[in-house]
């Protein structure tokens, strides 16, 4: 493990380094163009040939200026005309004359050669002069034969200057031989600077090309250096990743393995458990044991917890809390599609890999249950009829009669009564007396339709609640069970026959029955007056009716 | 003098054969029997042409010069030659004279100035460049102050190869006043 102070100072040599290389670069840039910019301009310089050559200047003059004098003579001779004179003039006078020439033979032989230019210049004048006393017309460059008429007119002019050409022309001779040393050695130091020149030049630019070797050269260096550094690093980064990849194997397959463990735990506990995606459904985890409850034979790809509830009610308060809190505990609910059971349900909103799933814990509670039911059936019934008892009853008619006063329906009261019940007791014993009890109430039971409520409210009293039935039909009915009861061939453990006969007790709900009980307490009277009246008859209520 | 009596000889009888067959003598080859370019020149000579092989030299004026097929060429110069902006030359194709002289590929043609500047040219630049031998500037004749009377313009504006080097400005020779085919 590197040190903080050790790392930092490589990254700060490495930037140091950068800068440095990258100045290099810049400066050779920059010597690169100053130089191009410099030789293109020497290029430039050079695109065009110059006619610059002095010394075959002032070897024409000279040899013009011999020719003329050679003439000079032979015109002195007559073997020359004064034309050609003329014309050798005015060869002389273009010879002489630099105007057009290029810039070196005009100016920079003046400069370096004063006294030669002033030289030429005087001899230029000197020619003009002979040239106009030659032929008079010679500064217009009118038609030759004009000229011509004119030399040939004037040729003791053309003698005369003859004879000044050739006086002078010695002395001009010589010093243009002179003139022409001089030239000459005036070209030779020209020539010498200018290869001087180009050798200083060449030696720049060798010297830019050399600074440009040395700098390519250390950047190939660096090029070189900086790719044997990336490959041991890559070298060493590989090294790395292979003992990443190895320790994550060895972590991967110890989290598989923890994770088949934990799956282990899960399939064997006795719970369902479920995990599965809010949107799709998409089933994370399904233990076996839900699986079986299912009644699927492999875990389900896909589930949606709301279809696992089978009660709409219960599946709508459980999501609608699931929603709310995100989370729901020990409720229970029948689970499963087409046999459903009871379960204790906790479930929670979580989070799975960036999706909303649901997790859902469920413990079996269909024992309890069935031994719930079991416990309430016993606190509903009488043992000894099986019949309601009297505080059941009361609880169920309150809610059927509050049903059909709700609905405008008639419904009526029968209050049941044994006759002389103490009798049988007395005479037969109490086995008798319970045996009678479960033939009446099994006969009233007969008599009464499977929407009719019957319960014994206490010794040999019974009640039955007869919802949409007139006072007329629950007569009948009442009239039927009275008949029932009379003709039930009981028998005594002794074989003795056993006959018995009970007392009805009617009433018709009416508007001012509030409740169950004003309507029962109705029948009671009736029964009263029934039981009064001789027994074993039927009599109704008849308060709203007095006179009947 | 018999030499210079045959000579004479011929020149009539070649004078006689020009007047008896002038149309025919266009088909014959013209190097055969070169015609005088310059029959009795009026006015001064300006120009010597020597013809190919041992034909006799000829003097030639202006005025036979410029009854000579001529042709324009409107350039302007290289700045070495010191003749600065574009000017129309007016002169006598060099291939018209030379072929007319009997020169032809093989020849060696050699122009001469008043200042004993001297050039060959070779044949293909008349192929290529078609110079002219020009008498006139601008539609002016030229003194020999001027570099005149003849200088030999190549069409420089025409052809950028002509620019490169010194052969050019070289071969622009000022002040001609001899022509040599040999």
């Amino acid at each position: 493990m590197l040190s903080p102070s050790a790392k930092q100072q490589p990254a700060a040599s490495n930037t140091r380094t950068t800068h440095r290389l990258l100045a290099l670069v810049v400066a050779m840039a920059l010597g690169t163009s100053a130089a191009l910019w410099w030789t293109l301009r020497q290029a430039q310089d050079l695109a065009q040939p110059h006619q610059q050559n002095d010394l075959w200047y002032i070897a024409s003059v000279h040899n013009e200026l011999a020719r003329v004098s050679l003439l000079a003579r032979q015109l002195r001779a007559r073997e020359a005309s004064a034309q050609d004179l003329v014309d050798r003039l005015d060869v002389l006078y273009s010879t002489l004359d630099t105007s057009g020439r290029g810039p070196r033979v005009s100016t920079q032989l003046r400069e370096a050669l004063p006294d030669t230019a002033q030289g030429l210049d005087g001899l230029r004048t000197q020619v003009e002069r002979w040239s106009s006393q030659a032929g008079g017309s010679a500064n217009e460059p009118g038609s030759t034969a004009a000229r011509r008429t004119q030399a040939t007119a004037a040729p003791t002019q053309a003698l005369r200057v003859a004879e000044d050409i050739t006086r002078q022309s010695d002395a001009l001779l010589e010093r243009l031989r002179q003139a022409v040393a001089t030239v000459h050695l005036f070209s030779t130091q020209q020539t010498d600077q200018a290869r001087q020149q180009l050798h200083q030049r060449f030696i720049v630019l060798s010297v830019v090309l050399s600074a440009l070797l040395v700098g390519t050269t250390l950047l190939i260096a660096r090029l070189v250096q900086d790719a044997r550094a990336a490959k041991a690093a890559s070298r060493q980064l590989a090294q790395t990743n292979r003992e990443l990849e190895d320790r994550v194997a060895r972590r991967t397959r110890k989290l598989e393995e923890s994770r088949a463990l934990l799956g282990f735990i899960l399939d064997t506990s006795p719970s369902d458990v479920l995990l599965a995606e809010v949107e799709s459904g998409r089933v994370h985890f399904i233990n076996h044991r839900l699986t079986e409850r299912l009644g699927l034979k492999t875990a389900p790809q896909t589930l949606f917890l709301p279809d696992l509830l089978h009660d709409p009610d219960t599946r709508q308060r459980f999501m609608q809390t699931l929603d709310q809190y995100g989370q729901v505990d020990a409720m229970e609910a029948q689970i499963g599609t087409h046999a459903p059971r009871w379960s204790s349900l906790s479930a929670r909103l979580i989070d799975v890999e960036g999706q909303l799933a649901h997790l859902l814990w469920g413990f079996d509670i269909s024992t309890h249950k069935a031994l719930e039911a079991q416990l309430r059936e016993l606190a509903t019934r009488d043992a000894l009829s099986g019949l309601l008892n009297r505080r059941a009853f009361m609880e169920r008619s309150t809610a059927l009669f509050d049903h059909c006063r709700r609905h405008g329906q008639p419904c009526t009261v029968l209050m049941i009564d044994i006759d002389h019940f103490k009798r049988i007791n007395d005479r037969y014993g109490h086995q008798m007396g319970d045996t009678a009890i479960r033939a009446c109430a099994e006969a009233i039971g007969q008599a009464l339709r499977e929407a009719d409520l019957l319960g014994r409210l206490g010794g040999e009293e019974f009640a039955a609640l007869l919802p949409h039935a007139s006072a007329d039909s629950a007569g009948q009915v009442a009239e039927r069970i009275r008949g029932a009861i009379a003709q039930l061939g009981l028998a005594s453990p002794a074989g003795h026959p056993v006959t018995f006969t009970i007392s009805i007790g009617m009433a018709a709900s009416e508007r001012h029955h509030t409740g169950i009980e004003p309507l029962m307490a109705d029948a009671d009277a009736a029964l009263y007056r029934a039981k009064a009246a001789g027994r074993n008859r039927v009599l109704t209520h008849e308060a709203a009716h007095p006179e009947l | 003098m018999l030499f210079r009596f045959l000579a004479a000889l011929r020149a009539r009888t070649d004078a006689t054969l020009v007047a008896l067959l002038g149309p025919l003598s266009l088909c014959l080859p013209l190097w055969a029997h070169p015609a005088p370019l310059c029959p009795a020149p009026q006015g001064r000579s300006v120009l010597q042409l020597q013809p190919a092989g041992d034909g006799q030299a000829q003097a030639c004026d202006l005025q036979a010069l410029e009854r000579l097929p001529a042709l324009d060429i409107t350039t302007a110069l290289p700045p070495a030659l010191g003749m600065a902006g574009t000017h129309r030359w007016t002169g006598v194709p060099l291939r018209h004279l030379v072929e007319q002289l009997g020169g032809g590929e093989r020849s060696r043609i050699v122009l001469m100035a008043l200042n004993d500047y001297a050039v060959a040219i070779p044949w293909s630049d008349l192929l290529r460049y078609n110079p002219v031998l020009a008498y006139r500037r601008d539609g002016q004749r030229m003194g020999i102050r001027d570099k005149g009377p003849l200088i030999l313009i190549y069409p420089f504006d025409a052809h950028p190869a002509l620019q490169q080097g010194q052969d050019y400005v070289n071969r622009t020779i000022w002040q001609v006043h001899a022509v040599s085919i040999r």
